[in-house]
């Protein structure tokens, strides 16, 4: 049963593989160190994004899930996402159609179209869910060369991953409550990293529901907010597990920086590239040179 | 000169309205209770007009024509911390969904959500790759175009027959003829 | 009794039940029905069977028509089998030859929107009930001892005011109570609404009437072992824990903890001032004696060297098992407050300044551990605000969906003693709803907001930690105004649900009485018997049965208490005659019945050489039939419930015999 869940396929989504790559290659890369492998998804497409896309028609969203979780079917592999967005939008409808025939059976109705039929054959789940739970602390810290030298991360935990709790069934589940969440604290400690408590840490950072769309300055107040927590407490970088949160973070201070004249600095990676850097990746290797934040402040910090 | 009455009919609320909303996801509705647990968490309802609770409140009121019109329920992050804490599990975040669902199918959502759904008509992809990250992956050893509807078109079909079945697109297009009219 | 003439005059009664059978079953078409069954000679209707002209119409006819068997065709036998037992006797017959047909909640009731399907059924049940009555045969009631005690276990205001009403009627009382003094948690309050009696002082003449009472020997340090025995005779074994002092020797002077090296938090100030490991819970103790907190006593002997001659501790002191026989039983064990840590939202355990209302009511307690100042955890400080959260774990789908009851009225009482010991400081009331439904307590409610303090209307949502001040700031909505809002609190008293202790789980099984789905214990009926169980003989009394106030509790255990008086002043209990009943010329005693038992009503017993026979305790029987049903040689019948009396029935189902 291990090994099965040690070998998956990846579930890019649109904001890792077209805007952040540094994700996808640091994922790829460190989940290998640590005896996962991940296999290339052919043919997905967006997940569909819950919020903006999940907001026109659930039934359009419930069948572009759904065709994206039978191509992980077709190759008979349980599917790993290195997204918030995405593990709501393949989780949640993995789990509804399994439990719902007859919703499945609608939905089939669609995927007809398509060619495809959605059997609920595998699982989904998100990449530091697959490291906390079936890599483990210990390996994880184990394969760390470069330690991280006591750096102040702020961590965001994103909403979609663990909320609403009663909707999610994560083994080691006091780990991953909603309110006090200590999975990515201990992932990220496990690096040689100080994990930083900080005012509002659960808080949403703004982007998802189509919001960064349609009230982008909405959006950017939240984050915003965020920012200003974090630098209260003096982090040295913000440390997410969702390529949305991470653009909305990353690209974000720019735009904060225009509208609001708000400066902040503050370098953001998703878990993958700050676990690349502890096993020894290069900055190159990261794919940090795609980030609107420099990341220079940081790696100083490290070496 | 007379005054507008300020009252509002109850007898004007749709009876089985919270029906329809359950059907669309937003169940336990009718078992709200008021408490504002929604409200309090909210973190767009401490900078902006959004009322988790009051669109709950409107909802079991039966004031689709007010709600599927009001800008306040695309307001919502998503976050899930109201349904998270709801002590009568109500979903407002998905009651707020269904609202917008309903509001999309009378052809009241903003444009932007529906240029979405052409981005993944045309590529698959919500936000497509663009030249200066197709070059970053070749720089990373990655392959330019990532292994998804992307390097493999040949899967588009299948996604623009789903858009197609649904009816979305069609959507689309009546708002675009809207628009045109405009 | 086998030769008995097996009935053929049977009667036929329809109840109407108003509208309750009538509004869905044509009542004339029943009664012409049941007239053509076999053996039924008289069929008659009326609106209400149950009522006086009703019963009288079963007494009548039975003499009109000369029957030898009765069946009613009305409600569930739960409701009005006694009823019309009683009736047949009345009338002469055997009150053991009367059926019960249950055409109400078996069919009109549940199949009220299809009257000719539920017409056909009630014509099916009641000729089952024809043909089982064709066969019945009559039956004596048997009646057995009652031991002339009472057990009371728990002795809060419930066990308490109960042992009290049971005691002064002249009957031995055993008041049993796990914890070191009687009292339970009225001890802990403070002042009680809404009168703001002081809880201590009106409770603790009834400590001491207890302690005094020459019908009442109360155990304290002691709970239930094991029961034994059967409704009117129960052996109940009870552990008392070691205590480690000598009641008889120990005079309180408290000399042994002033030199005890130990110390722990004190559970009944819940945690927040400290007790040695050898203590009394709190001043006015009953009894007031010490006990020895044997986890934590590390046996240094200083106590032991400073008691001296009174010579009261003796370290190596064992549990002693004691064994007690009583008639009936009462359970008063009272509740606990929620772990309200699990809604992390609120941050009990992790920040300093947000407390449970018992705890306030420690705090505020001058006999408390801060001699009655209300002071913040984290620094010792006077809050200069206070903020209440009402309906903490209650109502909640997550935590507790039923409502506490108590809640409002504390927490208003709560903010009145705020406002009265420390003018200056503001409580603030984050509520859903004031619940003040009980004598008095409206008025309370206008009291406490006239007295200046605030109230909003919202549920908080979560709280945060100012990691510098400790200040708590509250996060609610105002739903009146319709806007967020945030409190910046010096202290949060959180309003925590009330909960069945654990104990009384592992009590109930040892009792074999049923619990509600939300763990509280179950009243035989909610509306009409909320002191007993389904149980004979075992009753309850306060908050283990679902939470309450003191008045509610008070005449509960009063209830109580009345009712488990009647079998010991009646001095006998009847016995239903349902047992089972070995035929010992064709039991080989084979002994599977006694394995099957699960009331372990039957024993084996050696008759002659090598030969043993099952015998049943008619008063443990339960008559559930599984020994019957196992008996390789067919040598158990159940009374009253024989096989060809159930075969009839089922035979009466399959071929229906009668005209439309």
């Amino acid at each position: 049963m291990s090994e099965a869940k040690l070998k998956s396929s990846l579930f890019l989504g649109c904001i890792a593989p077209n805007r952040y790559p540094g994700i996808e290659v640091s994922t790829i890369k460190t989940a290998k160190n640590l005896g996962v492998e991940l296999v290339d998804l052919k043919g997905a497409g967006c997940c569909p994004a819950p919020g903006a896309f999940g907001s026109m028609d659930l039934l359009t969203w419930e069948a572009l899930a759904a065709r994206n979780i039978c191509l992980s079917e077709q190759m008979g592999l349980d599917c790993t996402v290195v997204c918030n967005g995405c593990y709501k939008s393949l989780y949640d409808v993995n789990e509804k159609l399994k439990a719902n025939p007859v919703e499945m059976e609608k939905v089939n109705g669609i995927l007809k179209l398509a060619d495809m039929q959605y059997k609920g054959s595998i699982e989904v789940r998100h990449v530091a869910e697959q490291l906390y739970n079936d890599v483990g602390i210990k390996k994880i810290r184990d394969s760390v060369v470069q330690p991280l030298n006591g750096i102040k991360v702020g961590i965001h935990y994103g909403c979609h991953l663990l909320k609403p709790g009663r909707e999610r069934h994560f083994t080691n589940a006091e780990a991953f409550g909603t309110e006090i969440p200590r999975f990515l604290d201990e992932m990220v400690e496990a690096l040689g990293a100080r994990s930083m408590d900080y005012k509002d840490k659960m808080m949403c950072c703004g982007a998802g529901g189509g919001v960064r769309g349609y009230k982008k300055d909405f959006a950017l107040d939240m984050t915003n907010e965020k920012l200003k927590n974090m630098q209260a407490v003096g982090v040295d970088c913000i440390v997410d597990v969702c390529p949305f949160c991470h653009l909305q973070f990353d690209l974000g201070q720019m735009e904060i920086a225009e509208k609001f004249g708000d400066k902040y600095n503050i370098p953001v990676l998703h878990y993958g590239q700050l676990l690349g850097l502890a096993q020894g990746m290069s900055p190159d290797e990261l794919g940090l040179e795609a980030h609107q934040i420099k990341v220079d402040s940081l790696l100083d910090k490290i070496v | 000169m007379a005054l507008e009455s300020q009252v509002l009919s109850l007898n004007k609320g749709l009876v089985n309205f919270t029906h329809e909303v359950e059907k669309g996801g937003g169940e336990n509705i009718s078992v709200c209770y008021q408490c504002g647990t929604c409200t309090a968490g909210c973190p767009m309802g401490r900078r902006n007009a959004l009322r988790t609770r009051k669109i709950m409140r409107m909802t079991a009121l039966g004031l689709k024509d007010e709600l599927l019109k009001s800008d306040e329920i695309w307001y919502c992050s998503t976050c899930y911390t109201c349904t998270d804490r709801c002590p009568r599990h109500v979903k407002p975040t998905d009651v707020i969904i269904a609202l917008r669902n309903m509001a999309t199918k009378n052809l009241l959502a903003p444009k932007n959500f529906l240029q979405n759904a052409t981005f993944i008509y045309q590529t698959g992809h919500a936000v497509p790759i663009n030249d200066a990250t197709k070059k970053l992956r070749v720089k990373l050893g990655l392959p330019e175009n990532p292994p998804t509807t992307h390097a493999f078109p040949e899967f588009m079909p299948g996604v623009r027959a789903i858009l197609d079945g649904t009816g979305l697109m069609a959507i689309k297009a009546q708002m675009d003829a809207k628009e045109v009219k405009k | 009794m086998a030769n008995e003439k097996k009935p053929n005059r049977v009667g036929v009664f329809i109840c109407h039940c108003g509208t309750n059978i009538a509004g869905v079953i044509p009542i004339d078409q029943l009664r012409e029905y049941a007239m053509t069954l076999p053996n039924v000679v008289h069929a008659d209707n009326y609106t209400y069977m149950c009522s006086t002209p009703g019963q009288e119409k079963i007494k009548t006819a039975i003499k009109e028509h000369n029957l030898d068997a009765v069946v009613v065709a009305a409600c569930s036998p739960r409701l009005h089998e006694p009823t019309f037992r009683k009736a047949s006797a009345a009338g002469g017959l055997n009150p053991f030859i009367f059926e019960m047909a249950n055409i109400r909640e078996q069919s009109s009731w549940i199949h009220m929107k299809e009257p000719e399907r539920a017409t056909e059924k009630a014509k099916d049940i009641v000729r089952m009930s024809v043909a089982r009555a064709s066969l019945l045969e009559p039956l004596d009631t048997k009646y057995i001892p009652v031991e002339k005690a009472i057990m009371v276990i728990g002795a809060g205001v419930a066990g308490i005011q109960a042992a009290l009403e049971i005691a002064d009627s002249g009957i031995t009382t055993y008041l049993i109570e796990k914890d070191p003094s009687i009292g339970g948690n009225m001890s802990r309050l403070d002042k009680t609404f809404p009168t703001l009696d002081c809880s201590q002082c009106i409770l603790t003449p009834k400590m001491v009437d207890v302690d005094r009472h020459p019908n009442i020997k109360t155990l304290t340090y002691t709970e239930v072992d094991k029961v034994d025995g059967y409704i009117g005779n129960f052996t109940v074994t009870v552990r008392r824990k070691a205590r480690g002092v000598k009641e008889a020797e120990c005079n309180g002077c408290g000399d042994c903890a002033a030199v005890c090296p130990v110390t722990k938090g004190n559970e009944f100030d819940l945690g927040l001032g400290p007790r040695k490991a050898i203590y009394v819970p709190f001043p006015q103790a009953v009894p007031l004696k010490y006990t020895i907190d044997f986890d934590s006593c590390i046996k240094c002997d200083l106590c032991v060297k400073k008691c001296g001659d009174k010579n009261a501790i003796d370290l190596n002191m064992k549990d002693e098992l004691v064994e007690i026989k009583v008639g009936t039983i009462i359970v008063a064990t009272g509740f606990d407050l929620y772990e309200i840590e699990k809604k992390e939202e609120w941050g009990y355990g992790r920040y300093d300044n947000v407390i449970t209302g018992l705890q306030f009511e420690r705090l505020i307690n001058a006999s408390g551990p801060t001699g009655g100042k209300l002071i913040r955890p984290s620094d010792g400080q006077k809050p200069h605000n206070v903020a209440f959260v009402l309906c903490a774990g209650s109502r909640d789908q997550d935590a507790n969906p039923y409502c506490s009851r108590v809640c409002c009225m504390y927490s208003l009482k709560h903010a009145h003693q705020i406002m009265e010991k420390m003018p200056g400081t503001i409580p603030y009331l984050f509520y859903m709803d004031i619940r003040a439904f009980g004598k008095a307590y409206e008025e309370f409610y206008y009291r406490i907001q006239d007295e200046g303090a605030k109230f909003v209307r919202g549920r908080v949502s979560y709280i945060e930690e100012d990691p510098v001040t400790k200040n708590c700031i509250v996060h609610a909505e105002d739903t009146l105004l319709g806007t967020p809002v945030t409190l910046d609190a010096d202290m949060v008293v959180l309003a925590s649900a009330i909960v069945p202790k654990e104990t009384t789980e592992l009590l109930r099984n040892k009792l074999t009485i049923s619990r509600s789905p939300d763990k509280f214990l179950l009243e035989a009926h909610p509306k009409l018997n909320p002191f007993s169980t389904s149980t004979d003989a075992i009753f309850l009394a306060g908050c283990c049965q679902g939470p309450k106030d003191i008045p509610d509790t008070v005449a509960q255990a009063a209830g109580a208490a009345a009712a488990a008086q009647v079998p010991i002043n009646q001095g006998k209990v009847a016995l239903e005659p349902i047992a089972a009943k070995v035929n010992d010329d064709l039991c080989s005693g084979c002994g599977v019945c006694g394995s099957l038992c699960p009331y372990k009503a039957i024993t084996l017993s050696e008759i002659g050489e090598g030969h043993r026979r099952a015998s049943v305790n008619d008063a443990m029987c339960k008559g559930c039939g599984t020994c019957g049903a196992a008996c390789p040689a067919k040598a158990i019948t159940m009374q009253h419930f024989k096989n060809e009396q159930i075969r009839a029935q089922i035979a009466a189902l399959f071929t229906p015999v009668g005209g439309a």
